[in-house]
């Protein structure tokens, strides 16, 4: 029995002091949260048809993890965390610090689709202020457009909203008809949408050759007149009289810039999905450019891959890899060859780079934006043998490329939370934490040692013990350890000792009613275990339930509370049992003050002690005889 | 004596049930406060459980007016929040809460104060969380709450009894209503921290609730059979033997929590260490305190309607005892206390010379009579 004790005792010193050794030397250490070094965590919450989706398969979620690690990968993160909880995906990227990159190539949907290009235009940044400050010098009232108001106009005027480009007034108001025609091509009637894809929908493309003719455009076209007049050139308006109940001159050229600002509205992304088979208007994923776009020729399934590399005149270019059959290369070829020969459906917007005839363009959008929209330069590929050049910069291409090849998750994902935490903050807090633990540590130590004396030296070692153990366990599993975790063992700290002090109390109350400092050292320990075993299950169950149920910190903080208890556990049957044995059967058992219990009466104390009622403690310290007798009475 | 120095030795006698009833006065008042301040002001829940983005500005020259006017720019002025704080490094940080919660007008936004400030993009923190994030945690964290009482009061049935189960789960709802409580009345923010801190609070209040009754439990299956003590006699009996542990757990539990509080939220300004260690603050003091008067009293109240004790109860009172006494005497001497007045009890405990075996038997504590054959033996 005593030699097992101090077997089990070395055992466990050796056991956690090379254990801790082998983690130093071999470098392995946890990884330190988001937190504690900087970095982006996003969550990303699945959704349907808009809504937060509450039933999808873990298949779905594992499919979509394993889609985000991919292009997680592709962003070059060093040990990025990626984990399902529950229906949510949980994606930290220690040190990096470019959300927006990170969220585009990470929690984007990217639901990939290849659409042609019916027009471009440079874009009109939406402008709030100034879209105001021009309804108010116009002074056009509350709740109308001025779309509205040109409408009026051209009612007037009896037109009605095709307005055709051969009545005189057209000529004044240049941009009118075109808008119109071109919010009815965003908003295409249902019978555009029935359309079969390979069908001219005559409206849709009516409403893409309007859309040419606004101001400001600069590409070429071939249906409308080439040259509509720029509102600043705009012929004299003064045979204008403006007909409309306001009486807003609709040729002005602020009424102009207005009807621009207006239109600066897009086809929202949340949509996208429902709009498969009409026009949308959409934006270049730079911001600079506006297209009109035709209803989605194919989409991402078709791709097998893409990769990012540079060409023979050495610039960046994508190349592309399409599935081979009818579901993969035929579709995208049938779209070539739409584009190719800027059929109506894929009406030519760009020049061929060596024939300089007129070619289609077919735009990859992305989750709502276009990647690019390369023009198409052939009629018919090779699957493998397609490469999109242009003035792309490395990082461009390579997101293009990304982009391309994990194109479409299973699930619609949306970001429900991102942090990005600055690595001096991070720093911050981990230092903080660090010292204030030290200084907990310090203070307890000397409170301990004041109070329990040797026995507080055991509770340190043991504390020491059951630390390294959690340091190596960590380690080991290549947990992270989050500032809610650090604080979390800064806080068990106090629970990883009160398992001593209930013992120390026990052995204490043991001796100071009659028993051997000797025996009671030994025999103290099973009913203090017993308690310290029952506390801590109440730990543990919390720990257990809170790691199980909950996401994010929570969980961090129960995996080590929940750790720190099962060692404590450990430390406490393994080392402190045999350890505080050893010491009271030693000759420093011999005097109980350096157990921190207190020597007993001096002959005065008793008799005030003595009072009424109040319960008696053995005066004597007992001789040998008497600890004798004692082992047989209790 | 010293008061120190006897607890310090064990020696101390309080009257926990009665000093307990009267404190219970004290924690209906506090629960009641607290009550009244979640129903009044409501907790100041943070971004994180409402929606919304914070930003944090690492900027020297950036102002307040100029940050509202970003946001006012963006179109988000309405519950927004502005904050100049300075952190451990002396670096100023523009704090800017918002409850805009579109990811891509918040990264415009980003990019405006980054702009405002003066400072690069990447050196902004900003923290983004959705609408529903919230209704998530604080989803999982009530399931996790409830699935726990219920484990835990399972297993405190099963090692110990369905009474303390009773206890321990009142002690655990008053300690956690108390910290909820503090948190309305004094708009601390309530951020997932302090849930993690709440959540830590059950566990230390279950484990000091727990030791006491372990206690309590030994006691009853020791003393019961003799028939001589009322419950509560036990109970402070219990309670004084544990008290000494109770405050040595707590205070060394204090001690880090803080050393965080003053040094790492205090001296370094980390908000999130201040949001962790005042809900571990107030829950340790809280569970401490609730264990001894909270729980037990409960217990003493239920247990005391245990045919058993009702049973003993009676008996005292037959013999002409006073029941509510609950200082601890050792049953030997009860027995003749039935028999002679109070006054001479005390002194029987304190005869000197003479019988010196039966003094010792007297005065170590028996579960049972010292048995006659022990006498001869000496």
């Amino acid at each position: 029995m005593k030699r097992a004790g101090a077997i089990q005792m070395v055992a466990i010193v050796v056991l956690s002091v090379g254990a801790l050794a082998a983690v130093i030397f071999t470098n392995t250490s946890p990884l330190l949260g988001l937190d504690l070094q900087g970095g982006i965590s996003v969550v990303l919450e699945p959704y349907v048809d808009g809504k937060p989706a509450e039933d999808v398969s873990d298949e779905q979620v594992e499919q979509a993890i394993a889609i985000i690690r991919s292009r997680v990968d592709a962003l070059g993160v060093s040990e990025p965390e990626i984990s399902s909880q529950g229906n949510n995906i949980l994606i930290q990227l220690p040190g990096i610090d470019d959300q927006e990159r990170a969220l585009e190539l990470v929690g984007r949907t990217a639901q990939l689709e290849f659409r042609p290009v019916l027009s471009s235009t440079p874009v009109v940044p939406p402008d709030p202020k100034r879209e105001a400050e021009l309804r108010k010098e116009l002074k056009i009232p509350e709740g109308k457009s001025a779309a509205d108001i040109q409408q009026e106009e051209l009612d007037a005027r009896g037109l009605d909203a095709a307005g055709q480009s051969t009545t005189p007034e057209q000529g004044a108001t240049p941009e009118g008809p075109a808008t119109t025609a071109a919010s009815a091509a965003t908003t295409a009637p249902p019978a555009t949408t029935a359309a079969p894809a390979t069908a001219v929908p005559a409206q849709g493309f009516a409403g893409a050759k309007a859309d040419k003719r606004l101001p400001g455009q600069e590409t070429p076209t071939t249906a409308a007149p080439t040259t509509a007049p720029p509102p600043t050139e705009a012929p004299p308006t003064t045979a204008f009289v403006p007909q409309n109940a306001e009486g807003i001159d609709v040729t002005s050229q602020a009424f102009g810039e207005l009807l621009q600002l207006e239109q600066a509205e897009l086809t929202n992304p949340d949509e996208l999905g429902a709009k498969k088979d009409v026009d949308v208007t959409l934006l270049a994923k730079d911001g600079k450019e506006r297209y009109t776009l035709g209803p989605v020729l194919l989409t991402g399934d078709a791709l097998s891959g893409a990769s990012a590399g540079l060409d023979a005149q050495g610039q960046w270019q994508v190349g592309p890899t399409f599935r081979g059959g009818k579901d993969g290369i035929d579709k995208f070829n049938q779209a070539a060859t739409l584009c190719y020969n800027g059929d109506p459906l894929c009406p030519p917007n760009a020049q061929d780079s060596t024939s300089g005839a007129p070619r289609g363009q077919l735009a990859i959008v992305l989750d709502g934006e276009v990647l690019t929209a390369p023009s198409i330069n052939e009629a018919t590929f090779d699957k493998d043998q397609i490469s999109i050049s242009g003035s792309f910069a490395e990082q461009e291409a390579k997101d293009v490329a990304t982009a391309l090849r994990f194109g479409a998750l299973p699930l619609e994902l949306r970001p429900s939370q991102t942090q990005t935490v600055t690595a001096t903050l991070g720093q911050g807090a981990l230092r903080a934490v660090i010292i204030a633990g030290l200084i907990g540590l310090g203070i307890v130590a000397i409170y301990f040692i004041a109070y329990y004396r040797l026995l507080g030296i055991v509770a340190f070692i043991s504390l020491a013990l059951s630390g390294s153990l959690l340091w190596v366990i960590i380690s080991l599993l290549g947990a992270t350890l989050t500032l809610a975790g650090l604080v979390g063992i800064v806080v068990s700290i106090g629970v990883s000792l009160d398992s001593n002090v209930v013992f120390y109390e026990h052995l204490k109350e043991d001796v100071l009613h009659g028993q051997s400092l000797r025996l009671a050292g030994e025999k103290s320990f099973p009913a203090a275990f017993s308690t310290i075993v029952k506390a801590d299950m109440s730990s543990l169950i919390g720990a257990a339930v809170l790691y199980l149920l909950t996401a994010g910190s929570v969980r961090g903080f129960a995996l080590y509370l929940g750790l720190s208890v099962a060692l404590d556990l450990v430390a406490s049957y393994f080392f402190m049992r045999p350890a505080v044995a050893y010491l009271t059967r030693s000759k420093l058992g011999e005097k109980r003050s350096r157990f921190g219990i207190p020597v007993l009466y001096t002959p005065a104390e008793l008799a005030e002690e003595r009072g009424p009622g109040v319960p008696l403690v053995p005066e004597v310290e007992p001789t040998p005889a008497m600890a004798t007798s004692d082992r047989g009475t209790l | 004596m010293s008061t120190h120095g006897r607890i310090y030795r064990g020696q101390i006698d309080f009257d926990f049930p009665r000093i307990n009833r009267r404190l219970l006065i004290m924690s209906g008042v506090l629960i009641l406060i607290s009550l009244g301040a979640l129903f009044t002001r409501g907790l100041n829940l943070s971004v994180d459980f409402v929606g919304g983005t914070v930003w944090e500005v690492p900027s020297d020259t950036l102002t307040q007016d100029e940050a509202t006017a970003v946001l006012a720019d963006a179109d988000v002025a309405a519950g927004s929040k502005v904050q100049v704080v300075t952190d451990a490094n002396n670096v100023r940080i523009v704090r800017v809460q918002s409850d805009l919660t579109n990811q891509k007008a918040s990264a415009k936004v980003t990019a405006e104060l980054a702009k405002a400030g003066d400072v690069k993009v990447t050196d902004v923190e900003t923290n983004f969380v959705g609408p529903t994030w919230g209704k998530t945690v604080t989803r999982q964290a009530a399931k996790a709450f409830v699935i726990f009482l219920v484990l835990v009061s399972v297993f405190i049935t099963a090692r110990l009894e369905w009474r303390m189960a009773v206890g321990a789960i009142t002690a655990l709802l008053h300690d956690v209503i108390i910290t909820l409580g503090m948190y309305a009345l004094f708009q601390f923010d309530v951020t997932p921290p302090t849930v993690i801190a709440v959540l830590t609070i059950l566990g230390y209040s279950l484990y000091d609730t727990i030791v006491v009754f372990d206690r309590s439990q030994e006691n009853q299956a020791r003393y019961t059979k003799t028939g001589h003590y009322t419950f509560i006699t036990l109970s402070r009996r219990s309670l004084n033997q544990v008290f000494m542990r109770t405050m040595n757990t707590t205070i060394t539990a204090l001690m880090p929590v803080i050393a965080m509080l003053v040094i790492g939220a205090g001296f370094y300004g980390q908000a999130t260490l201040s949001e962790f260690s005042i809900a571990l603050l107030i829950g340790l003091v809280a569970g401490a305190y609730s264990s001894i008067v909270i729980a037990t009293t409960l217990l003493e109240w239920l247990k005391e309607r245990e045919p058993q004790f009702v049973k003993i109860r009676q008996r005292i009172i037959d013999r002409g005892g006073d029941p509510d006494d609950t200082r601890w005497v050792e049953y030997s001497k009860r027995r003749s206390a039935a028999k002679l007045p109070q006054a001479s009890v005390r002194h029987e405990g304190t005869v000197a010379a003479g019988n010196r075996a039966a003094e010792r038997a007297d005065l170590y504590e028996r579960p049972h009579p010292p048995r006659p054959r022990k006498k001869s033996k000496r």
